[in-house]
């Protein structure tokens, strides 16, 4: 095995204090963020979140007419869609959704991703954390409130799991990074 | 494997050194490029022990003031890795998620008496007897207009609609339909104070729909006259026989007309297909209800009736605010015939709010 020697002289010293800081953040991956798989499947999740939510969004507004979905058993998109929980604050969630997404998307461009600011990632961290809090609300109030569940809705809520486990994983290394 | 990059594996925290995982547990791009370790790599025998091997800081945070082989420190500052974190925040999320189904699949009640098919049986005369409750009444001024009432649309402009001399209007709903049966309640309580109803029924909604069983009346063969309209009530949809909308089917087909001024007027407000619809002389509407049917959820027929007479009652609020919207729709097309109900205070700030006075 070898070493190469270029800068491992003064970064080997044991009491380097904020060299090895320095090597913590590559630790996480600092200089790899660019088109590694996260970055990409965040981005798609979001697309993904935000098609459903704008179908959704649509069929909201047009009656709920032409909303597929299968007729089985606990399953009911209009009752879901329909339902006085599909409003907050005279809004609908539908739409709260495709206005969630279109910001996620933004936020999971790969210039957001590669960007040294340090709030972007905090930004990031509590938009999934805000979602995955109304998500878990929304899936109470299939349960509970409504007792049907919505697989349109369920779509919706898995990409914003998938994106809060992607996001909190990868957000040390974002935070670490120099501002 | 032998070789390390400039500038990276070389500044290791001393945790790896002692055998710690590098943070990535996952084993990312980053890691592989990583090095072994670095008593490996600078040719010192691994200084691994049970208490540096498990347990022992992550990298970066050992940084060990005994020297590069010096056990890591207690209780040292930890960072998870990004598996652990993930594992973390998915595990949370799953518990949770699962939880609340176990205890909705626990808790929900078996097949129970209320799931068979609803029947219709003449309605009661004394629920009816309660239900016509006069605009004069004290309840219905005190009931007032809610605001957690969604009020009538109004679409001035169109062409009346009129039959025999009359102005009409006419009701579109389902006997499934929860919002309908709601709806039902305040129809009837409305349009009494102008003519009369015969042949009325008592049914529910459908068990199987949400919310289940709401006890209501239905017009399905039921007549109504008046001297100051015509009402024209059509259950276009009949009751369901079992879960997911089995059994059903086409109780009343809608006449052209109807369809059509359902159509026109539905995708006017972009709501279609909603029921119940109400239509008042083409100038007034109804589309999909006025107020929250869980309201009378697990309440029969009697209870509901007798819940009128107490108008902070949430059901009071429900169906006398209703009427009373109802009631100020019907005389915009009556010409505010007859005076007896349409000058009412109440009939005058519920004309005033729609905007039809």
């Amino acid at each position: 095995m070898s070493v190469n020697s270029e800068g491992a002289g003064s970064a080997l010293d044991p009491d380097l204090g904020p060299q090895a800081d320095d090597a913590d953040v590559e630790d996480w991956g600092y200089e790899s963020w660019g088109p590694t798989w996260r970055p990409i499947t965040a981005l798609v999740l979001s697309l993904v979140g935000w098609g459903i939510a704008l179908y959704l969004t649509i069929e909201h507004y047009t009656g709920n007419s032409h909303l597929v979905c299968p007729a089985v058993s606990g399953v009911s998109c209009q009752s879901v869609t329909t339902s006085a929980q599909s409003m907050l604050f005279g809004v609908s969630v539908a739409l709260l959704g495709l206005i969630f997404f279109t910001a996620m998307v933004a936020i999971n461009l790969p210039i957001a991703w590669r960007t040294s600011l340090r709030w972007v990632a905090w930004l990031r961290l509590a938009m999934v954390i805000g979602a995955m809090g109304f998500v878990i609300y929304l899936v109470y109030a299939e349960l509970f409130m409504i007792k049907a569940i919505c697989l349109w809705c369920t779509g919706v809520h898995l990409a914003t799991f998938l994106l809060f486990v992607l996001v909190v994983s990868c957000f040390p290394a974002m935070s670490a990074r120099r501002d | 494997m032998g070789v390390v990059q400039p500038g990276r594996g070389q500044r290791r925290g001393r945790g790896q050194e002692s055998g710690q995982k590098p943070p990535d547990g996952g084993g990312g791009a980053v890691r592989s490029r990583r090095p072994p370790a670095k008593s490996q790599a600078r040719g010192a025998p691994p200084a691994r022990s049970a208490s540096t091997t498990r347990g022992g800081p992550k990298p970066g945070t050992g940084k060990a003031k005994g020297g590069r082989n010096a056990p890591a420190q207690v209780g040292a500052p930890r960072r998870f890795s990004s598996a652990t974190l993930a594992f973390i925040s998915a595990g949370v999320v799953v518990v949770v998620v699962v939880a609340f189904v176990i205890v909705r699949v626990v808790g929900s009640p078996g097949p129970s008496p209320n799931n068979v098919t609803p029947t219709l049986t003449p309605a009661s005369p004394s629920v009816l007897a309660q239900v016509e409750i006069g605009i004069g009444a004290p309840v219905a001024r005190a009931a007032g207009l809610p605001s957690s009432l969604n009020p009538p649309s109004v679409y001035k402009g169109q062409p009346a609609l009129v039959s025999a001399g009359k102005p009409e209007a006419f009701y579109v709903g389902g006997e499934f339909c929860p919002v309908c049966a709601a709806e039902r309640w305040a129809i009837v309580m409305a349009f009494s104070r102008f003519g009369s109803f015969a042949g009325l029924k008592e049914t529910t909604s459908s068990p199987w729909d949400t919310p289940p069983a709401i006890h209501t009346f239905s017009f399905y063969g039921a007549s109504y006259t008046s001297k100051y309209l015509v009402f024209r009530p059509t259950e276009t949809e009949s009751n369901d026989t079992g879960p997911n909308a089995a059994g059903r089917k086409t109780l009343v087909p809608l006449t052209s007309q109807e369809s059509s001024l359902w159509t026109k007027y539905a995708s006017h407000f972009d709501v279609i297909n909603d029921l119940p619809f109400v239509d008042f002389g083409n100038k007034v509407f109804v589309i999909g209800g006025s107020y929250d049917p869980t309201i009378l959820s697990g309440l029969d027929q009697g209870q509901i009736a007798a819940k009128l007479k107490n108008a902070q009652d949430p059901v009071a609020q429900g169906i006398v605010g209703t009427a009373n919207y109802l009631t100020a729709a019907i005389c915009s097309i009556t010409g505010n015939q007859p005076a007896s109900v349409c000058s009412a205070s109440i009939v005058t700030q519920a004309s005033h709010a729609l905007g039809v006075s």
